[in-house]
Order: structure tokens, then C-alpha cells, then sequence
């Protein structure tokens, strides 16, 4: 019978070469990821970065798949989309806080806000063995997971991507091919929100905030455009309504007027997604002058 | 304790160490008894109780069955138990909903009764518990294969919570694994064999299951309505390899971890998704439990020798059940009858020429059909309601107006591919061998680098 170690040393060795050429490439490589396999890649590599992230930030968005599906293209280096699909903004706010994150701009998303979870994916890289030597090895980082980069490197073929600076073009108030009649079907109902998990969720928000003012942030409020009958059920308004009530000196941005497409209505399409992007880095950018 | 936590590691890293220690080599059996047991215990402590006292009754009714004189008789007590068991822990609820009435217009004691939480393993350890009834029945001492015996309640005990194949598999044959049952030494160990299924098992899991879990997430009511159709189709072939990576990598770690103990447990599956028949399909998809329902089941009714019809009801009752045997729901049977179907359709046609032929052509399309028919199949594994399947497959006609995801088209077919080499690179393996290290390495960088999430096995739930 062969010993353990004639058995494992050349299969370590293999492996040994492989994960070092393969970090080696990456950081070399120095390539931004703009696509990830999935929803949880996407949240697993978000919170990686929010905690690896240092205070020199100048805007963070937190929400929820709704704001998660923004391209990554469209932030500048020093801008951060710490959105989590299937969690809420304040789970955003939460570990932002836990990694003192404190930018200078916050944008909320307003959508989901009650849908308050545990992040326990975030267990997973704290966990994991590689978890110390992660934020000096690139290529280790989830964010850098080889499907990521076949991901981005495909995308990056497709077509070039466009950087913050094409937001130029989109200019408020928007054109016709934002503004058509939703044509998606709308296979989800809108969420039954409770009175008292708005109050609760407003709550947890109220101390996020007061907590973020007090360390210089200006804080915004933002609700995603969704399709119309979506926003007018009985959930979204009673939130929309305690939240102006909750937050009157906030800046609360509403897109009422903008029905974006969706693609169930109330995740943006692609194109969508784009240009309310776009339209987001704009009013950024236009407060920070 | 799930095979991918660190917590099972360091458990099987200490259990193994004991194990091969020279002051306790007299003990392993008892040591092991003691490990499955905390292994069993750590997620549901209270059913440990339910465990042990099936493998001692299951153990009681192999002794009986040795030692008393109306052995037919324990042996039906022993299987009557097994089932029993089964049936109050795992259907109780679907026996009542069906037979009786609404679940949710009970209360009180009854109530409670209805909840039991379902105790993970259970399918498994019951048939295991059946197969030493039957085996003790049908060989005598399965040490000896000579009556009687007196030694064995340890290692009958041994054999139905020994915790690598506890809680999903492989269902490990009493006659098969008992006259294992000796000292073992560290140099027997046979390490080419370990690694080899240690390294592609937690593969399978953790970089291809684990991935593709989270596109195959959106087989779900509502969210497959808003998917267009081709995208509709490859998620269904998604799920196909998932669940395969998934169980298989599951069997794989189990072998593993059993050999590093000494113990041969059998191999679970043999490239399923190249079948050219259904029949070939369940001679290669679980295998421990299609030869338990082919021994225990299909030929105890008779199987084929008692013509064509009862044939037919035969292997439409054991699909059914075996079916049935994977959940406590109506659509895990629909599942094991649309095989059943299957199997019945197919089999006036296997010695015609359409079967028979090598050409390649021929094979591929049989290949196609049976992969086609089985990936089919899952969706009753993903949605438990037959309208949201009939509204899948509705979506996949109607929805072709919406453009596929090439992000999607690219992620299914990266963490697909180990997959398909797996199924169609064996007639090379041979020649490979010597590069058999450096493959296992690149293996093992994949899971450091890509390992995805870390759910639990989709069989863990039968």
C-alpha cells in the first residue's frame, strides 16, 4: 500500500503550484471585476471588500437586490455598491459600521428596508482558513474567484464597458426609451409590510443615521423606481409615507415618474439598470460640487 | 455535522487518531460506536435516542432470528419495526393529510406527534435495519455465513450507525459490510484510494454542486416565469449535473472517510448520464439503493418471473416506492413512477435492434433520450407542486421571447464541464494515471480558489 506521504505530497505540490501561479496571475493581471457569477459571489465579495475597505470613501450605496444589480462599471474607484441581494439596507449599514466604514455620502435604499436579516454568508469568510492572508492576496479573494474573471473578461468582449464618465450623456429628466409603459409581467406581489416592522425597521435605520451625521456623513434616501402597480400597493406606500414622516430634513429621492423597465417588476433590465445608475452617479456628483 | 464543516474535519482528524493509536486498537469497534454517535448527536441530540434504539432493535431481531426458533418470525417482526419506524417519523404527516384531514385543523397532543422533526438518516439507517434482518434471515452469522452466532450485537449495532454512510448513504448491505468488521492497521490503509475519493468527492460538492446551486435557485415558483425559455431548459440541465455533483461527491467523501477507517463501502454511481436505457440509468444513479429495492423489494414480489403483466405492476410499485422513499410527498412518488413508466415502456423494445446496436449514432440518440428523460424528472424534485411543474414547462413554450443570459449560458457551462469529463474521459483514465497526482492537485487549487457555498447535501433531507 502506498504511505500517506508518497500519496499526498505530489498531489500538495500540484495544488501548491497551481493556487501561486494562478494568485500571481491575478495580481499582475490587476484586472476590476465588473461581473459576478451570482447573487451570493456578488454578496460574499461586497462584504469582503466593505471589510477590507478603508475611510477614504466618498459615497456607499446600501440596499437590496434592487440597488445590488447596478452595473459595477458605473462607480468611480472611490465609490462603493455594498447592496446585498435577499437582505436589506440595513443589513449594508450594519456592516459598514461593524468595519468603521464611514463615507462621506451614504445612499439608502428604501425599497426592502423592513426585510432586515442576519448576514450569515458573512460567516463563510470569516470562518474560512484563508480568511487572514485574504486581503493581502488578490487572488484569493472571493471577488476574484476564476468564474468572476471569465465572467468579467466575457462581458469586457461583448462590448466596452462604459466607465462613470459616460453618465454624461444621461441627462435628467430622461427620454422616451426610459420612460415607455412597463411591458414585464409582474410575477411577485408587492411586500405586505406590517405596521410594526416599519416601525422597527425605522428604528434600527434612525440610529444608523444619527450615528453616520454625527461622524460628518450626509445621508440620502433613495426609492428605486419599480413598476407603477408594484409601488402603489398597500406595502410600499404605507413605508414611502413613514419614512417622510420619520425623515422630513432627509433627502428622499422617488422615481415615480421614471418607470424604468423591469424584468418582474421591480428589478431593473440591463439597460435600465444602466442609466438609472447613471442617473444616480449624476445627482452624486452634482452634490459633492 | 455536515462532511463540509470544518467541525467534521477536526472531528474525523481526532476520531482517526484514536482509531490507530496501539493502546486502543482493541477498542476501534467501540470507538466508533461512541464517534457515530456524537456525529449523529451534535445536530440532533434528542434523536439519538430514535437511532439507537432502531439499531438495537433491528440488532435484537438479527440475534433472535440466529438463536430462536421461529426465525421467519423475527424476521418479519424486525422488518415490521423498521418500517414502523419509518413510517410514524417520516409520512406520518402525509398518511394523515391524506387519509384523514387537514393537518392545520389539529392541535394538542396530536399536534406535536405531527411535528416530530424528521430524524436525518432515517431512510437510510430503517433500510439498513431491514437489510441485517434479511440477510441474518437469509445467511445466518454474517461473519461466518454459518448459524448460530453469539458475537455480534456490537457489530451489528456497528453496522447501522457506523457515521460515514449514517445519514445519507451509501446503503451498505449487511452481508457486505459485517465480515469487514475486524482489526484494522494503519498500514492497510489504502491512500491512492482515500485522497483520490476525498479530493474529487468534496470537488463535486463544493466547486460544482455548491456553484451551480446558485443558478439553479431560480427554478422556483414565481421566479421562473420572468426566464426565458432556452434558459429555462439549461437550468433544468444545471440541476441534472448539480444533483448528480451533489450526491455522488457526497458518496465519494463517505467512501473515502470509510477507508481511511478500513471499510469498503460500495461505490454509489457510474456515470449515470451516459446511460443508453432507463434500466441502464438505474443500474448507474444510486446504486446501493436501486440493488436494495431490486433484492429486497422487486424480487420478493415476484420480479420478472411471474410474466409480463405483473412485471410491469412490479417495477411500477418499486419505483413508486422507491420514489416515495425520497420524500414524504406526493411528487417524490410522481417522480418514482415516471421512471416506473419509463422502465415499463422501454422494456418490450430491448432486444430489438434499436437497443441492441453499437452504432454510435444509435447509442448517442439513446444517450440523449435517457439524459433528456431524467433531467426531466428532477423538476419534481425542485417543485413540489404539479401545477408549478406544469407552469414550468408551459414557461419553456411561451417564453421565447425573452433573450437568454450569456452570463448564465457561461457560469452552467464552466462548473458543468468537470461533469461531462467525468462522464465521457474514462476510456483515457487508464493512460491518464500518471499524471493522476496533478490532477487531483489542480483539483484541490479549485476548491481552495472556487469553492462556492456551503450547503448542505441535497439527500441529507431524505
Amino acid at each position: 500500500m502506498p504511505s500517506f506521504i508518497s500519496s499526498f505530497r505530489g498531489i500538495a505540490a500540484s495544488a501548491a503550484i497551481c493556487v501561486a501561479l494562478y494568485c500571481l496571475a491575478v495580481q499582475v493581471a490587476g484586472l476590476k471585476i465588473l461581473v459576478y457569477a451570482d447573487q451570493f459571489l456578488a454578496n460574499i465579495a461586497r462584504a469582503e471588500q466593505v471589510m477590507a475597505a478603508d475611510d477614504q470613501l466618498s459615497a456607499v450605496l446600501v440596499g437590496s437586490s434592487l440597488a445590488a444589480r447596478l452595473p459595477e462599471n458605473l462607480w468611480a474607484d472611490d465609490m462603493m455598491n455594498v447592496s446585498f441581494a435577499g437582505h436589506s439596507a440595513l443589513n449594508g449599514l450594519e456592516l459598514a459600521a461593524q468595519s468603521n466604514v464611514w463615507p462621506k455620502t451614504v445612499l439608502i435604499e428604501t425599497n426592502w428596508l423592513p426585510q432586515k436579516t442576519t448576514l450569515s454568508f458573512t460567516d463563510q469568510l470569516t470562518h474560512s482558513l484563508l480568511y487572514p492572508v485574504r486581503p493581502y492576496v488578490k487572488g484569493l479573494q472571493v471577488e476574484n474567484q476564476p468564474i468572476n474573471i471569465l465572467a468579467t473578461l466575457a462581458f469586457r468582449l461583448s462590448r466596452t464597458p462604459p466607465g462613470p464618465e459616460s453618465c454624461a450623456d444621461v441627462v435628467e429628466p430622461l427620454d422616451a426609451a426610459d420612460t415607455a409603459p412597463n411591458t414585464a409581467a409582474q410575477f411577485f406581489s408587492a411586500p405586505p409590510f406590517s405596521e410594526a416592522e416599519i416601525a422597527l425597521a425605522l428604528d434600527t435605520l434612525a440610529v444608523a443615521v444619527a450615528r453616520l451625521e454625527e461622524r460628518g456623513s450626509t445621508v440620502l434616501l433613495v426609492e428605486f423606481p419599480v413598476d407603477a402597480a408594484f409601488g402603489r400597493a398597500e406595502g410600499p406606500t404605507k413605508l414611502r409615507k413613514a419614512i417622510a414622516a420619520r425623515f422630513p430634513n432627509l433627502t428622499f429621492w422617488r422615481f415615480e415618474t421614471h418607470p424604468f423597465q423591469t424584468t418582474d417588476g421591480q428589478h431593473l433590465t440591463a439597460d435600465s439598470a444602466e442609466r438609472f445608475g447613471c442617473v444616480l452617479v449624476n445627482r452624486l456628483s452634482a452634490l459633492e460640487r | 455535522m455536515l462532511f463540509n464543516s470544518s467541525i467534521f474535519a477536526g472531528f474525523v482528524l481526532i476520531v482517526f487518531a484514536l482509531y490507530y493509536l496501539p493502546a486502543l486498537r482493541r477498542f476501534q469497534v467501540e470507538l466508533l460506536i461512541v464517534a457515530s454517535c456524537v456525529f449523529y448527536a451534535y445536530g440532533q441530540p434528542l434523536l439519538l435516542l430514535l437511532l439507537l434504539s432502531a439499531a438495537c432493535t433491528s440488532t435484537l431481531a438479527s440475534l433472535a432470528i440466529l438463536n430462536g426458533r421461529r426465525p421467519r418470525a423475527y424476521a418479519t417482526a424486525g422488518v415490521v419495526a423498521n418500517l414502523s419506524v419509518l413510517g410514524f417519523f417520516k409520512y406520518n404527516t402525509l398518511i394523515y393529510e391524506t387519509l384523514i384531514a387537514d393537518v392545520a385543523t389539529i392541535s394538542g397532543p396530536a399536534e406535536t406527534l405531527l411535528y416530530l422533526p424528521l430524524p436525518v438518516g432515517i431512510s437510510f439507517y430503517t433500510f439498513q435495519g431491514i437489510s441485517l434482518v434479511v440477510d441474518t434471515y437469509r445467511f445466518g452469522d454474517l461473519h461466518t455465513r454459518r448459524p448460530p452466532a453469539s458475537r455480534s450485537f456490537r457489530d451489528t449495532v456497528f453496522y447501522i450507525i457506523f457515521f460515514p454512510q449514517l445519514v445519507a448513504g451509501p446503503i451498505v448491505k449487511a452481508h457486505n459490510f459485517v465480515p469487514q468488521i475486524k482489526e484494522k492497521l494503519i498500514n492497510q490503509i489504502d491512500w491512492d484510494l482515500v485522497l483520490r475519493n476525498l479530493i474529487v468527492g468534496y470537488f463535486f460538492k463544493m466547486v460544482v454542486a455548491d456553484n451551480l446551486a446558485q443558478q439553479t435557485f431560480y427554478i422556483r415558483y414565481p421566479v421562473f416565469q420572468a426566464i426565458g425559455s432556452f434558459d429555462l431548459v439549461l437550468l433544468l440541465f444545471a440541476y441534472s449535473v448539480q444533483i448528480f455533483a451533489d450526491f455522488a461527491g457526497y458518496s465519494m467523501i463517505a467512501l473515502g472517510v470509510a477507508a481511511a477507517f478500513g471499510y469498503r463501502i460500495p461505490v454509489n454511481f457510474n456515470r449515470p448520464y451516459i446511460a443508453t436505457s432507463i434500466a441502464d440509468f438505474w443500474r448507474r444513479w444510486h446504486i446501493s439503493l436501486s440493488s436494495f429495492l431490486r433484492e429486497y423489494l422487486y424480487i420478493p414480489l415476484g420480479g420478472n418471473r411471474k410474466g409480463a403483466a405483473r412485471t410491469y405492476l412490479n417495477l411500477l410499485i418499486v419505483m413508486g416506492l422507491g420514489g416515495l422513499w425520497h420524500g414524504a410527498a406526493w411528487n417524490y412518488a410522481v417522480w418514482g413512477l415516471w421512471h416506473g413508466v419509463g422502465l415499463a415502456l422501454e422494456r418490450p423494445f430491448l432486444n430489438t435492434r434499436f437497443f441492441r446496436t453499437a452504432n454510435p449514432f444509435i447509442v448517442s440518440i439513446r444517450m440523449l433520450f435517457v439524459f433528456a428523460f431524467a433531467t426531466a424528472g428532477w423538476l419534481l424534485f425542485v417543485l413540489h407542486d404539479m401545477s408549478h411543474v406544469a407552469l414550468y414547462f408551459e414557461s419553456i413554450w411561451t417564453n421565447t421571447h425573452i433573450a437568454p443570459s450569456g452570463r448564465r449560458v457561461l457560469v452552467i457551462l464552466f462548473f458543468s464541464a468537470p461533469v461531462i469529463l467525468y462522464h465521457f474521459v474514462p476510456p483515457v483514465r487508464e493512460r491518464l494515471r500518471p499524471y493522476a497526482q496533478p490532477v487531483l492537485g489542480a483539483l484541490l487549487a479549485a476548491i481552495i480558489l472556487s469553492g462556492g457555498t456551503s450547503d448542505a447535501f441535497i439527500y441529507f433531507q431524505f
